[in-house]
């Protein structure tokens, strides 16, 4: 076999194996994060948990991102179900300044590579510091997101 | 007496008082809250520091290999200014054998929108892993990967625009667009691939333009990226490019790199892995006009394993790394037919080393290569005395103690 057909085979069954089986499953993971915008500038954000729920998928997600437009970050409002709390975690990289991208599995930087967990940890430099986090509250159903101290 | 002294004392806390104002930053300014908090400055950096002992050769070396310092301002929540100047080498002295100053970026990063920016100036392309992950703290070994200095010319940086931004309707999923200046093909030399073509925001050849382009996608713990790069290298106004029998434009003898990359960390374990071609279809017109040895296609691809030992630990945030990679590169992958072929650089690496982190900003590295090289053409090569030159031994090793950092 020479090498140009060699080169075609091989790529022609590459492109088999993501059409069948490896794209399928990386899009699995290609459903919008539940986002709420936040509008009018405040302080305190109140976040109903049902607001959890993807409104168009109806699956609920361990991730809520928060939009406040007067900010210039998202914030994360993070899920943990075994501790049941919510980490609200600033989308602002500490290494240096990139906006975050969020994901339901961890927090990524695309600009320097640093990555960090969904309790706001570094995993993986050049970041060395943790991400900032807002205090937050439960009463009942609500769950309150405290912007300034 | 003691008037004199009273007066000393008062003299000199006053002196101290002053001497404190003098050197009252902008940033410390800016932490007594006596400046607007929209605009700040940043200073931070790292640097490497490596010794090697090459095993055939019987010579040890010790040098800062570099030390970069970034500074930035942030202007307003729209703009900021990045800039690095790097050192390599530890100094730079005229007419002699030594370091290089050059700045390594300096843009200006506009907030388009909440989820894309822009970056103007010399900046650098989503290329590869190392080339914008470049910090000595991020990756294992004391050099960075072969195939990312020699197939990929890490820290590869160009004036131009680039955009970048994310798609919230698709978590983790990044992409990026560049333009800029291209290569400078009259500078290429066929030992360093395309390296020499670079052409670093000084005084660079505008007549051409190169267009990069990457996609990345985070998910789960796996980091997918592929990446293009078409660009111009003719660099030359019509009439100089006519009489030496070459094109002229934009994208005049166009060179087409194509990368892709994986990454995976979880649990202590981490993976990459790497491949990348570069396609210059034009190579023998480029021979012709300037007597040169350029290949047509360079390849280049590696793969990585590591684990954090100390993961085991959690406890401690220190951690202990063992890692082991093999590189394959060929810098003449394909030849036109006025080349002439040199198996030297028909490369293998294999690297084993260990990473120490005391905390996350500091690391040891300890590491072994082994390179295999294919056998040298002695027709491109004079040797002199012969037993002591690297290209000699087909196969070389090198013991490398390193520290790096970066803040």
């Amino acid at each position: 076999m020479n090498r140009r057909s060699f080169l075609k085979q091989s790529c022609f069954s590459c492109a088999n194996l993501v059409a069948l089986g490896v794209l399928p499953a990386l899009l699995e993971g290609c459903i919008a994060l539940p986002t709420i915008n936040f509008q009018q500038a405040k302080n305190i954000l109140e976040i109903d948990k049902q607001q959890f729920v993807n409104p168009k998928t109806k699956v609920k997600s361990n991730v809520l991102l928060l939009r406040p437009t007067w900010m210039n970050y998202d914030i994360l409002l993070v899920h943990n179900e075994q501790e049941k709390t919510y980490t609200a975690l600033y989308m602002k990289c500490s290494h240096e300044d990139y906006r975050l991208t969020p994901t339901e599995n961890g927090i990524f930087c695309s600009a320097h590579g640093s990555a960090f967990d969904l309790q706001g940890n570094v995993k993986k430099s050049p970041a060395l510091q943790a991400l900032k986090t807002f205090p937050t509250q439960i009463i009942n159903d609500t769950i309150y997101v405290q912007l300034k101290s | 007496m003691q008037q004199k002294f009273l007066f000393c004392l008062v003299f000199f806390f006053l002196s101290s008082l002053f001497l404190k104002a003098q050197v009252l930053t902008k940033e410390d300014s800016l932490n007594a809250g006596l400046i607007a908090k929209d605009a700040t400055t940043v200073l931070s950096g790292y640097g490497e520091i490596k010794y090697m002992y090459n095993v055939h050769a019987e010579q040890g070396t010790i040098n800062i290999t570099r030390n970069i310092l970034f500074l930035g301002h942030k202007f307003n929540n729209t703009f900021s200014l990045f800039s690095e100047t790097e050192l390599e080498n530890a100094k730079v002295a005229g007419g002699q054998f030594g370091g290089e100053l050059s700045l390594e970026q300096l843009f200006i990063k506009s907030n388009l929108t909440r989820d894309m920016y822009l970056v103007t100036g010399l900046f650098i392309p989503r290329i590869g892993i190392i080339n914008e992950n470049h910090l000595p703290t991020t990756f294992y070994g004391n050099d960075r990967p072969f195939v990312e200095q020699l197939v990929i010319p890490t820290t590869w940086r160009e004036l131009g625009v680039g955009l970048f931004g994310q798609m919230s309707n698709v978590p983790g999923l990044n992409y990026y667009i560049g333009l800029t200046n291209g290569l400078k093909a009259s500078n290429f030399n066929y030992s360093t691939g395309i390296k020499d073509g670079r052409q670093e925001g000084s005084i660079a050849n505008a007549n051409n333009l190169a267009l990069s382009t990457a996609v990345l996608y985070y998910i789960k713990n796996f980091r997918f990226q592929a990446s293009g790069y078409y660009g111009g290298t003719s660099g030359l106004r019509k009439k100089t490019a006519d009489s030496l029998g070459l094109e002229s434009g934009l994208f005049a003898l166009p060179l087409a790199l194509v990368e892709a990359n994986v990454q995976y960390q979880n649990n202590g374990i981490s993976f990459k892995a790497l491949a990348c071609i570069v396609q210059y279809s034009k190579a023998q017109q480029l021979n012709q006009a300037y007597g040169k040895n350029t290949s047509s296609q360079l390849f280049g691809a590696y793969a990585e394993i590591a684990y954090n030992v100390l993961q085991l630990y959690p406890a401690t945030s220190q951690a202990l790394s063992l890692f082991v990679r093999y590189e394959q590169l060929n810098l003449q992958n394909q030849l036109p037919n006025n080349a002439l072929k040199d198996d030297l650089y028909k490369q293998q690496y294999f690297v084993a080393g260990i990473s120490y982190q005391p905390i996350k900003a500091i690391v040891f590295k300890l590491d072994y290569v082994l390179r295999n090289t294919g056998n040298y053409n002695p027709a491109l090569h004079i040797f002199n005395p012969y037993e002591y030159n690297d290209p000699v031994f087909v196969n070389n090793h090198f013991v490398n103690l390193g520290l790096a950092y970066s803040f």
